[in-house]
């Protein structure tokens, strides 16, 4: 056994390597395959090919697949093997199957360049099958729909035995909405003709579009593969290959089906658009309504607002809500239904508040204003709710206003900005208060500060000497002081004089007497005013002492004052 | 010139009456919820120099209701300076300034300087002047009779060191609020999504940042159509100045 191995093997080292490389087809439509097929004759491995400079040209749909044969021919075996691929091309026109460098063992071969026409379908109305991406509009406004729809175009005497399962686009820039998605291959029951020859169509699926970028929308390309039962030509009148037979012997064929790509031109709305224009487009109507008209306060109620219409329904939101203080206000709860009427998307969305008054007394709910534009009529519309009242009731008087809110929340609940100001207040402060009376104040507070300045420059007076002040009001206290009455004259009258002195010199309030005063005075008045001075003291002392002069009392103090002025003369 | 007086007199009351007219337009306005007109009324009054703080509360509450919230703020610290005591007004700006998106918050500072900005922001310039002025001719009034020895040396001994303290306080106030209120322009944003660039000028732009209306900043240089600002938390930026409204 081991013997006839090794004999084997020895045969195909041998037997000399051939390479064929072959397409099936030189002329093909767009869409049809080709198949490559490599052949490697003597062969014992399977030859390593590089495809990659296909790649610009073709697309490899399936392979490879492997066949080995062997062959014994002449006693001779003969191995080979083939490598075989499905390609579609990619492009129409001359295309060229460049050489394929393939490896065997450590051999490598170089194939031939295989040229390939590829011709451009005719349109789809020349083939028995085609599909086609219908579009109602080409353009619209951004959310105005856009139906499309993939139609499966059949001639009636071909049939399909399957097609496969295709993905949906990605569509870029446009909101999907999904109105029909059939679950099998169904035609229509009324057949359309196209370049007079009628057709079957099949919706194979059919898709609301809403425009959301304003710029660059392409409804992209698909490819769809079907398999086409090839209709049997003449056969030989065969006892056993009977056409009765050959229902049961179809023969397939692949075929790939495009559509083509198409853009969509968004147009601009026609200005001024309204302020309340959140984005919807359509036809649409719009209700609230709320489940009670009077309600206890602290229980709940609940506010139901909902939307019907035509048109980019759950594309746009709704107008901002005020809702009147005094109003606890939940989220909404949004429910969405559609239902897809003569291909259009209608639908109802529905927004639920549960509304909890936390004050009694009436209360509206405000009406809600939308603007919506209607592609049909080019205009836009406006459409409201209507506002309801509703009274909150309450029972028991208690002050509930608190009751589940933290004092934050209601110090938020009831934020708003105070009313205007109705009169201009002119107050009196507001009159005085003003530049000229600061300034005028400010100059007399320099006049006041500078006067007593000036005044004193003026008069030549220091007047800023309490002393001097004194001295000037001498004679008058000393002339007052004698004018007292007392009970003893004498010492009235030498007081006033002691006093006079000390005011007009500026002494030190020590005790005077007559001695004293001649010794101050000498040097400052005459010599007959000093010794009248010092006789009129002395005469004081006298009498201060003894009581038999009291008669002299007046004479005594007219004397002194006549002195006092004297002196007063002689010392200025 | 008793005749120019008189007719002054005249015109003067007269355009008072018209303002007075014009008030009253506009708060029906306000209460027919007409807001644009209602602002068009009292913007026309401080164009004509009719600038009272109702008229800017009003406009402010006006700026408001249209939720022009810049504008509002802006409308509120000008009645603000004319009437710093004004609870209403200091409550609507607070309301105001809440509803800011944009946040700057100034930063806490010593508690003494908190105290002192309060006081500071009691009374107007006019009103500080007004205190000095008086405090001042109160105090030569005081040396004037002390010269002439009508008070005791005592008393003014006591009083008059107390007296200087407070009135160069006062006039230190003054000189403050003097130089903050002329010295950098203070501006209020009003408009939305205003982006601050690093240059005065569209091209070779860097965004710094984006700042909302209602923040209020330091304007420190001006170039053509554009301010620098400088915001509380010391960012700077050049913005347009259409998107500014100066204090």
């Amino acid at each position: 056994m081991k013997f006839s191995l090794i004999y084997f093997s020895l045969i195909i080292q041998i037997y000399a390597q051939t390479v064929q490389v072959y397409v099936d087809k030189n002329f093909v439509q767009e869409g049809e395959f080709i198949s490559l097929t490599i052949e490697a004759d003597g062969a014992n491995d399977f030859p390593l090919v590089d495809l990659n400079p296909l790649d610009s040209d073709f697309k490899i749909v399936s392979g490879p697949s492997q066949q080995t044969n062997f062959q014994w021919i002449n006693g001779k075996m003969k191995n080979t093997k083939t490598l075989k691929w499905t390609l579609l091309p990619k492009k129409t026109g001359d295309i060229i199957i460049p050489p394929i460098v393939l490896t065997i063992g450590n051999k490598s071969f170089t194939g031939k360049p295989i040229s390939i026409n590829v011709s451009a379908s005719k349109g789809n109305s020349g083939n028995s099958i085609f599909i086609k991406a219908d579009l109602d509009k080409s353009e619209a406004y951004l959310g105005e729909q856009i139906s499309l729809s993939y139609k499966l175009y059949k001639q009636i005497d071909a049939t399909i035995s399957s097609i496969e399962q295709f993905d949906m686009p990605d569509f870029k820039g446009f909101w999907v909405e999904e109105i029909y998605t059939p679950q099998r291959l169904k035609y229509n029951s009324k057949t359309e003709t196209v370049n007079g020859i009628k057709y079957q169509v099949a919706n194979l699926g059919q898709k609301a579009l809403f425009p959301i970028a304003s710029s660059g929308l392409v409804i992209p390309e698909i490819n769809v593969t079907v398999r086409i039962e090839k209709k049997q030509k003449k056969r030989n009148r065969d006892p056993f290959f009977d056409p009765f037979f050959n229902q049961f012997y179809t023969e397939t064929k692949t075929k790939i089906l495009k559509t083509k790509k198409s853009e969509i031109y968004i147009k601009p709305f026609p200005e001024p658009r309204p302020l309340d224009f959140e984005g919807a487009v359509g036809k649409f109507k719009i209700t609230s309504q709320v489940d009670t008209k009077i309600v206890e306060i602290n229980n709940g109620f609940t506010l139901k607002i909902s939307l019907n219409g035509t048109g980019n329904i759950g594309l746009f939101s709704l107008p901002e809500m005020n809702f009147p203080d005094g109003l606890e206000v939940f989220p909404p709860v949004d429910r969405f239904t559609k239902d897809v009427f003569r291909n259009q998307l209608t639908g109802t969305q529905e927004w639920e508040y549960v509304i909890i008054p936390r004050k009694d007394g009436s209360v509206i709910i405000p009406s809600i204003q939308m603007s919506f534009f209607d592609p049909a009529s080019f205009s836009w519309e406006r459409i409201t709710t209507k506002p309801s009242q509703i009274e909150v009731i309450n029972n028991n008087k208690k002050i509930y206003d608190n009751s589940g809110l933290t004092k934050k929340e209601v110090k938020l609940l009831g934020q708003d900005i105070r009313f205007i100001y109705t009169h201009i207040n002119n107050s009196f402060l507001s009159k005085i208060i003003n530049t000229k009376a600061i300034i005028i104040l400010y100059l007399s507070s320099l006049i006041i500060f500078i006067l007593p300045i000036m005044l004193s420059r003026l008069s030549n007076y220091n007047l800023s000497n309490l002393q001097i002040r004194k001295k000037r009001g001498a004679l008058k206290n000393s002339i007052k002081l004698l004018s007292a009455d007392a009970e003893d004259p004498f010492d009235i009258a030498s007081n006033s004089l002691y006093q006079y002195l000390k005011d007009k010199l500026n002494l030190p309030s020590s005790n005077l007497d007559p001695s004293e005063v001649q010794k101050i005075l000498v040097k400052r008045i005459s010599k007959t005013t000093l010794n009248e001075i010092v006789k009129i003291l002395k005469e004081c002392d006298a009498g201060r002492f003894s009581h038999e002069n009291k008669l002299d009392k007046t004479l005594i103090l007219r004397n002194m004052r006549n002195i006092l002025i004297q002196l007063d003369q002689e010392l200025a | 010139m008793k005749k120019t007086i008189l007719s002054l007199c005249f015109i003067s009351v007269g355009f008072s009456n018209f303002s007075e007219k014009l008030f009253k337009d506009g708060n029906q306005a306000i209460i027919d919820e007409k807001y644009e007109d209602a602002i068009q009324i009292y913007e026309s009054m401080l164009e004509l120099n009719y600038k009272k703080s109702e008229v800017y509360y009003n406009l402010g509450n006006a700026y408001y209701k249209l939720n022009k919230i810049g504008q509002a703020i802006w409308s509120y610290m000008k009645a603000l300076e004319l009437t710093p005591r004004n609870t209403d007004l200091r409550y609507n700006l607070s309301v105001a300034k809440a509803k800011r998106i944009d946040r700057v918050e100034l930063p806490s500072t010593f508690f003494v300087l908190e105290y002192y900005r309060k006081v500071k922001h009691f009374f107007t310039l006019i009103e500080w002047m007004f205190m000095g002025s008086v405090l001042l001719v109160f105090n030569s009034l005081l040396l004037f009779f002390y010269r002439f020895g009508y008070f005791g040396v005592q008393a003014s001994k006591s009083t008059t060191p107390f007296l200087l303290a407070l009135i160069i306080f006062v006039h230190l106030v003054v000189v403050d609020i003097y130089i903050q209120d002329g010295g950098g322009d203070s501006v209020v944003i009003i408009e939305n999504n205003v982006n601050a660039y690093s240059a005065p000028f569209y091209g070779d732009k860097t965004i710094l940042f984006e700042i909302n209306e209602g923040v209020i900043a330091d304007v420190s240089k001006e170039e053509n159509d554009w301010v620098e600002i400088n915001l509380i938390d010391g960012k700077i930026g050049w913005i347009n100045s259409k998107s500014v409204r100066g204090l």
